[in-house]
């Protein structure tokens, strides 16, 4: 088969899993609406105590900034995490991975096909926490002040959140690791990594183990991008370390992904727990 | 009826599961830690922890650690209530719960019983360590306290529980999805995150509704009050949740009856 007609198959499987994602969850279920209901009111019982932290005297649109932008990446982290990551755990217990995998198709259709999906739903979410800071707070003042660097930002983000949920992904199909372990990386991680808190405001030895991971860049970018943040770093390093680290760390997921897989396929299918 | 066999299958149940799924347990005794760390983290990033004490008037560490307790216990033990009759028709069980003798809604009033012990675990993992750090031998009090009050306020919203799962799921069928926008919305009304004395009128009024949120807020009272709140609010607090708790019950049954008659008009869908 040409490099072509593999292309063409691999983009009418995604097709196919973006088309019954969009049944299932849109039009016959529901849950895509009523889960973006449901995730402002547990997002509210979150912002709603951080804004007894305000300085009276600091403008609430400043706040209510730092918080969209803060909220803004936990949610990218969160749709990498259960999106992509967990999605592939999920197929394997409802049994459609084993499917996929002797169809021959690729099991990154399963990735690719949702990428809009999750893109929608990350626009939508990001909407509704814009909306409920304004009425809770104030409207967040987005201005980009550097557009070349907040796109470098966002490109760099992905890049590192496709990564890290291949890695997730192929380790929970190999390991068979519960959702429990799965909730606790997902608050942790971003966190840990600096993507809700400017470096600038962590402790030394916080900023410094968040400044090894490829997650603290690509925020901290973005927070300076749009004028929230000084960089703890030059910027042509940080715009250096922006590019190389998150490239370094896809071919890594990549081949981790790979060699998850292969152990997959000779030792067989690990049993899953219920969550 | 002797309700001690109901009690024990449930508290079998509830321990066994507890045990199989250590990684759950973790993570449940981890939230709390979690919940503070995050509130904290991202609130002092946008302000600062002398602002929260001034205008909350408690320890921010101590009141989110109290707060994500309270969060965790209660959901601890109402949550079964809540998913009880679409976890019963998602697993095929229903049918065997509507023809048994034991009534229904007895069933759901002995669940968060056993769940009690969870709340115990959860105190002396969360409150215990952090309360006796900050404030010595008082904390350490104060925090059995607080166990103690969480307890009450887990038990007293049963009812209220009882009323809301079996009404969302009368009038708009056992979605999963629907109870998911429906406990957020409880857990805010309770005013364990944020003080029911700072939120709007109309929301308040609504808050005044839940018999646990009365508790809820003598446990602020405790925290403001350095571990004795006074005798006079204490009791108003206790008489205002147990009566609205008391209240709810009838509302309860009859949802719960409602529910049962509609499945057995209606069937239980496969």
């Amino acid at each position: 088969m040409s490099s072509f007609s593999r292309a063409r198959l691999f983009m009418n499987s995604a097709r196919t899993v973006f088309v019954s994602y969009v049944k299932a969850e849109l039009l016959r279920s529901k849950g895509f609406f009523l889960g973006l209901i449901s995730m402002s009111a547990w997002l509210a019982i979150l912002m709603l105590p951080m804004t007894l932290f305000r300085d009276p005297r600091t403008p609430a649109d400043t706040i209510s900034t730092y918080m969209f932008i803060g909220i803004a990446i936990f949610q990218a982290y969160s749709v990498s995490t259960w999106d992509w990551g967990w999605e592939l755990r999920d197929s394997l217990f409802r049994g459609v991975l084993e499917n996929v995998i002797v169809s021959g198709s690729s099991i990154f259709v399963m990735y690719v096909g949702i990428i809009p999906i999750t893109i929608s739903w990350l626009m939508l979410s990001l909407g509704i926490t814009y909306l409920m800071l304004s009425v809770l707070v104030a409207p967040p003042s987005l201005q980009v002040a550097d557009p070349a660097l907040f796109s470098l930002g966002l490109i760099s983000l992905a890049v590192v959140l496709f990564a890290y949920a291949m890695i997730l992904g192929s380790t929970l199909i190999s390991s068979g690791t519960s959702g429990a372990v799965v909730e606790f990386i997902s608050w942790i991680l971003p966190i840990a990594t600096g993507g809700i808190t400017p470096l600038a405001n962590l402790p030394p030895s916080m900023r410094f183990i968040a400044l090894l991971t490829p997650f603290s860049y690509p925020a901290e970018l973005l927070r300076h991008s749009l004028g929230l943040a000084s960089l703890v770093l030059p910027e042509e390093v940080m715009l250096v370390a922006s590019v190389l680290y998150p490239t370094a760390f896809l071919a890594f997921g990549y081949f981790y992904f790979k060699i998850q897989l292969r152990k997959l396929l000779k030792e067989g299918v690990k049993t899953v727990s219920l969550w | 009826m002797n309700v001690l066999p109901l009690i024990k299958s449930e508290m079998l149940l509830v321990y066994g599961e507890l045990l199989r799924r250590r990684q759950a347990l973790f993570t449940y005794v981890a939230y709390p830690y979690i919940m503070t760390f995050f509130i904290i983290f991202v609130g002092s990033s946008v302000g600062s922890l002398e602002n929260f004490e001034v205008r909350v008037g408690v320890n921010p560490f101590l009141f989110f650690i109290a707060a994500s307790f309270n969060f965790l216990a209660i959901l601890g033990i109402v949550d079964d209530v809540l998913w009880s009759p679409i976890y019963d028709d998602n697993i095929g069980t229903l049918p065997y719960v509507l023809s048994s003798t034991t009534p229904w809604f007895l069933r759901l009033l002995i669940i968060p019983i056993p769940r009690l012990v969870l709340t115990i675990i959860l105190g002396f993992t969360s409150l215990v360590p952090l309360f006796t750090y900050f404030e010595g031998v008082e904390g350490f009090l104060t925090s059995l306290l607080l166990m103690g009050l969480a307890c009450l306020a887990g038990l007293l919203l049963s009812t209220f529980a009882i009323f809301l799962a079996c009404s969302v799921s009368m009038l708009m069928g056992e979605s999963w999805r629907l109870l998911n926008i429906v406990r957020p919305l409880m857990m805010i009304l309770l005013g364990i995150y944020y003080p029911r004395v700072l939120m709007p009128f109309t929301i308040r009024v609504i808050s005044y509704l839940l018999p646990s949120s009365h508790i809820v807020d003598l446990t602020l009272y405790t925290l403001v009050g350095g571990g004795t709140p006074e005798v006079l609010t204490v009791l108003t607090m206790l008489g205002l949740g147990i009566a609205l708790a008391i209240a709810y019950g009838p509302l309860s049954y009859g949802s719960t009856k409602s529910l049962e008659m509609k499945k057995l008009r209606e069937g239980v869908k496969t």
